[in-house]
């Protein structure tokens, strides 16, 4: 019973350690901005057409 | 390569890709497409050569008018132009000495003009007003004076 | 044989005792008349920024624009590429187990050069016979002095440039099947940039602007010299940022305790950079006559596809940072973001300038789309863009490199005192830079020019409406310049005042599981003919009409 505590918490710490969901998470909104500030400068763009 | 940077990559270069197809498509198919004039002249000979031996607004149709315009240090020809609100305005444009910039603030006007060709861009000026023209590229030292307006009645 | 065993010996000695003092001698003087230039280009800048504020009207003597040449000649040309020579021929002599003699050599030969042809251009533009800006496009004229003078600078580069590659290439005979180290192999990728990118500028000054200038030939094809100029020109502006990634994939996984990203993928990232750059500068032109629609369209594309490997770029660093972050014990989705070591000025500093880059990277992509460039188009929209890409995503990181590369070379350490000024400097250069970057792509917006003096063009309500961003400009300059004379001060004390000892070259291990790079990634043969492809796709079509459909030419202006 022990042991086997012990190896589930050890995988689902060394999960956490190598986890990359903020990464995925961080240039996801990075691209988000990217996005909006094209739709902005299209805006605009289409304002003065 | 992990999952999530294929995730990522496919992602955002699909997401640009998509802009960049969109803006072609309107450049093309809506002839929106960036000022790119192929027509030349003598750099040396601007007076002689038409149409900029005579510039001036000319009326070309209905709600329709073509500026012949050069550009020079540290002016514009024809200046103070005015217009009817609601027409159409084809611009064309050489310069007679160094590179200037020919911008109307506030708008999708903004063209590089070069001696030795002919720039063409077309605005139609939907709202009245008095639109500030200036040359957004250094020329020497009375740039920062090289500007005229466009007034629409 | 034997000359293995030696140069592993001495790159053991290298990493036990630091840097070679020779070696040492010539990054520092390049590192020293690269702040040099930056106090001179900031003061520089500060006289433009107040006096497009209001709050400065320049003395009769001095013309805004020559203040504005000297701004780029200075920030643009001398601090960048002095700089980019500083640190990498440290980064070589570490990394490759010192610098061969005769690289030495080179290396003195190029810096003479280079100081005698600034020196040489320098003349001109204080006489006021040189106020074309750096970019000094045809039909306008400086002293043909000028232009001798940037050619010098230009071959001083290249000498450079070769002495690299001479010294990568002995590296590669004595440690025969080996991957060049990294940060050799981001010098090597520099370097090639430089000497092609130099090329274009090369031919424009030497072959069509000097013979016109001194009046041996009458006329210049303006479009054509235009266009080599950028074909330097942006290639130019990505050495730098090549440069700052070289930190940011090198040496800040090091700082902050971890590992680097995936080597293979780091060696792919900067062969991408090497091989779609150079036609990258053609969207500078996309409001120019003589092109055709098309070919802007295909160039649209060419200049999309160097945002490629940033964006891997953008992941690399993120999952390196979460890596690390989670090992000292970050939790949750963005926890890792708390365990980074703000409080030192080695990260700190090329953080920011990494943040700085994604609105500077994003401005870029939005820029370079075509018609959307008619917004923007020399605008001060375009200023912003670059006080951001260069005034922070590679300044910034320069400045986070010389914290330690200035007392790793001047056998002297960074004292905590002194990293708590940096943390300072950082700080107030990021508010002041920050602050000047937005405010000028806001004004950009509503059409206010670059490169234009105070003017309220007969006080026309447009252009009055600006006055309140310039007035934030103005104080931003300040702020720069008070934040930009305090890493002065920091280079010089840590070259000349710190206490003694050996500081470190940060430099990161591979990851720990990561699969062996093949060997391809070393063919640099193979990349540059690649490049030579792709620069021929992008230019060949323009610069065959520019020569063969080309209106008669035009004879030098002065009109200043």
């Amino acid at each position: 019973m022990e042991t086997t505590k012990t190896t589930t918490e050890d995988t689902s710490k060394e999960q956490n350690v190598n986890s990359l969901k903020g990464t995925l998470a961080s240039v996801l909104l990075m691209g988000g901005f990217i996005a909006l500030l094209w739709f902005l400068i299209w805006g605009i763009y289409m304002v003065r057409v | 390569m992990h999952r999530y940077e294929k995730i990522w990559l496919s992602l955002s270069s699909a997401v640009i890709l998509a802009f960049m197809l969109f803006i072609g498509y309107q450049a093309f198919a809506e002839e929106m497409a960036p000022p790119s004039t192929k027509e030349t002249l003598d750099p040396q000979k601007v007076d002689e050569t038409p149409p900029f031996d005579n510039p001036g607004v000319k009326k070309v149709g209905e709600n329709e008018y073509e500026v012949v315009m050069t550009l020079q240090v540290f002016s514009f020809t024809p200046d103070d132009i005015e217009i009817p609100a609601g027409s159409t305005v084809h611009f064309t444009l050489t310069s007679k000495d160094v590179v200037h910039g020919f911008e109307i603030a506030g708008t999708n006007v903004n063209a590089m003009v070069m001696p030795g060709y002919v720039q063409k861009i077309t605005k139609t000026f939907a709202e009245p007003g008095e639109y500030l023209v200036l040359c957004n590229e250094y020329c020497g030292s009375g740039h920062e004076l090289m500007s005229t307006t466009i007034t629409v009645k | 044989m034997e000359a293995a065993v030696k140069q592993t010996w001495r790159q053991k000695v290298t990493k036990a005792m630091g840097i070679n003092r020779e070696d040492a001698r010539i990054s520092k003087s390049y590192l020293f008349v690269t702040f040099l230039a930056l106090a001179i280009g900031g003061i520089c800048g500060l006289t433009q920024g107040l006096n497009r504020s209001g709050f400065l009207e320049l003395p009769s003597w001095i013309n805004y624009y020559q203040v504005l040449t000297a701004h780029g000649l200075f920030l643009v040309l001398v601090f960048s590429s002095f700089f980019t020579i500083g640190y990498f021929y440290a980064g070589l002599s570490h990394t490759l187990g010192g610098l061969l003699p005769a690289v030495r050599k080179i290396a003195w030969t190029g810096f003479s050069l280079k100081i005698t042809g600034l020196m040489i251009a320098l003349i001109p533009v204080l006489m006021n016979e040189a106020s074309v800006l750096y970019t000094f496009y045809p039909p306008m004229a400086a002293s043909p002095w000028y232009y001798v003078g940037l050619a010098l600078i230009v071959i001083g580069i290249w000498l450079c440039a070769f002495g690299a590659f001479i010294n990568v290439a002995h590296w590669r005979k004595q440690n025969k099947g080996k991957h060049v180290p990294i940060l050799a192999f981001f010098a090597t990728g520099v370097f090639i940039l430089l000497f092609f990118g130099g090329l274009f500028v090369a031919v424009e000054v030497i072959v069509l602007i000097i013979p016109w200038a001194f009046g041996w030939v009458e006329t210049i094809n303006v479009m054509l010299s235009r266009t080599l100029f950028w074909a330097f020109g942006h290639t130019l502006v990505n050495i730098w940022y090549l440069t700052a990634v070289s930190a940011w994939y090198v040496i800040v996984p090091k700082v902050i305790g971890g590992r680097r990203f995936s080597d293979l993928l780091t060696r792919i990232v900067v062969i991408l950079l090497v091989v779609l750059n150079i036609p990258g500068g053609f969207h500078h032109q996309i409001v120019d006559p003589g092109i055709s629609e098309s070919v802007k369209y295909l160039h649209v594309f060419m200049s999309l596809a160097i945002g490629f490997p940033s964006l891997m770029t953008a992941y690399a660093m993120f999952a390196v940072f979460e890596r690390t972050g989670r090992k000292k014990g970050g939790k949750g989705l963005f926890g890792w973001f708390k365990k980074l070591p703000w409080g030192d000025v080695r990260f700190l500093a090329p953080m920011i300038a990494m943040i700085a880059f994604i609105p500077a990277g994003a401005g870029g992509i939005v820029q370079t789309m075509n018609q959307l460039d008619q917004v923007v188009h020399n605008t001060m929209w375009i200023v912003g863009h670059f006080h951001l890409t260069l005034g922070m995503s590679a300044a910034m990181t320069f400045f986070g490199i010389s914290y330690w590369l200035v007392p790793y070379v001047s056998g002297r350490v960074l004292t905590p005192k002194m990293n708590k000024f940096g943390v300072w400097q950082t700080v107030l250069w990021a508010v002041g830079m920050g602050t000047m970057a937005t405010t000028m792509h806001i004004v950009g917006l509503f059409g206010s020019p670059r490169r234009t003096a105070l003017t309220t063009y007969s006080d026309h309500a447009t252009a009055l409406n600006w006055d309140p961003y310039m007035i934030v400009i103005g104080i931003a300059a300040v702020i720069l310049l008070i934040a930009g004379m305090m890493q002065i001060y920091a280079v010089f004390h840590l070259m000349f005042r710190a206490p003694k000892g050996n500081e470190e070259f940060p430099i990161a291990k591979p990851e720990e599981d990561g699969s062996k790079t093949p060997y391809w990634t070393e063919r640099w043969s193979r990349w540059i003919f690649v490049m030579l492809l792709v620069v021929a796709m992008g230019y060949v079509i323009p610069l065959v009409d520019f020569i063969g459909n080309a209106p008669p030419g035009s004879p030098p202006f002065k009109t200043w």
